[in-house]
């Protein structure tokens, strides 16, 4: 009786591709898996004196980042929080402490007590715009409480 | 919570094409921490939020720094500042591994907030960054 011997190449040929796709299994990022998203980004825009001005907040847990320019550029950045009651430290983080950022800031942590970044290329606005575009984002507050 | 899901790019989120900041964002489960990321490329500078406590953490500036060594070439490696949080050697390692993919061709804020440090988590984000420039 003639028994059929397997090819030893063939089986050693199989084994390899099994190990090697065993490997591969393993070297995949374990437990990555896309989820919904938690940080909301809001965008809105509106014309302060005759320009147009952007704005984009993005929420984060207990604080939020403010972004608003007339371009596209980031410029300044400044943080501020509330530490003791009623007190508010900022600081500047690009740009200059004499940046209106801070004082910005400052004011609106105060008001709404997160921690609150601000940034945005101050030196496109003008004395007049400042006052316009806190008083935009405070409205924006008020309408949309939950963005922020 | 959302079920897994397949093809990562049905899953960022984009800002509207009128807002001149193109903002990205994504949320992966990596080694049962929810992170999210997201990233707003502005005109100077690239904007990139990696976080697993939903806060900012520890800000960092990265930018590019030309290096010339003794025979003239130059060579370009990334400059680690930190503008808020805390300054410490591994701060500056995953900073440096997670832009790893991301080209320098401006400046780049990243903020830091992770509960995981491991290489392992790290090179995965690393990996899925590039995705959302």
């Amino acid at each position: 009786m003639k028994v059929k011997v397997p090819n030893l190449e063939n089986v050693l040929g199989m084994l390899r591709t099994k190990i090697f796709s065993w490997y591969k299994m393993a070297e995949e990022p374990s437990g990555v898996t896309f989820v919904q998203p938690e940080l909301t980004v809001h965008t809105f825009r509106d014309k302060i004196l005759n320009q147009d001005i952007y704005f984009q907040v993005i929420k984060l847990h207990e604080s939020f980042i403010i972004w608003f320019g007339k371009s596209e550029k980031l410029g300044d950045l400044s943080v501020a929080m509330a530490t003791l009651k009623g007190m508010v430290s900022a600081a500047n983080l690009i740009g200059g402490m004499e940046s209106h950022s801070v004082a910005l800031a400052e004011r609106l942590s105060k008001k709404t007590g997160k921690q609150v970044f601000i940034g945005g290329d101050m030196n496109s606005f003008d004395q007049l715009q400042y006052p316009l575009v806190e008083k935009r984002i405070m409205e924006e507050m008020t309408k949309h409480p939950e963005q922020f | 919570m959302a079920a897994p899901m397949s093809n990562e790019n049905q899953h960022i989120v984009s800002s509207p094409d009128s807002f001149p900041v193109r903002t990205k964002q994504c949320a992966v489960e990596i080694n049962n921490h929810k992170t999210e990321l997201l990233c707003s490329q502005f005109g100077d500078r690239t904007f990139l939020v990696v976080t697993q406590y939903n806060k900012v953490g520890t800000l960092v500036s990265v930018t590019n720094a030309r290096v010339t060594d003794a025979t003239g070439a130059t060579a370009s490696m990334p400059n680690i500042d930190v503008l808020m949080g805390n300054d410490q050697p591994m701060t500056h390692v995953v900073a440096r591994n997670l832009i790893t993919q991301i080209p320098l061709s401006k400046p780049i804020l990243l903020s830091i907030a992770l509960k995981d440090n491991s290489p392992k988590t790290v090179k995965a984000i690393a990996k899925i960054l590039p995705t959302l420039m």
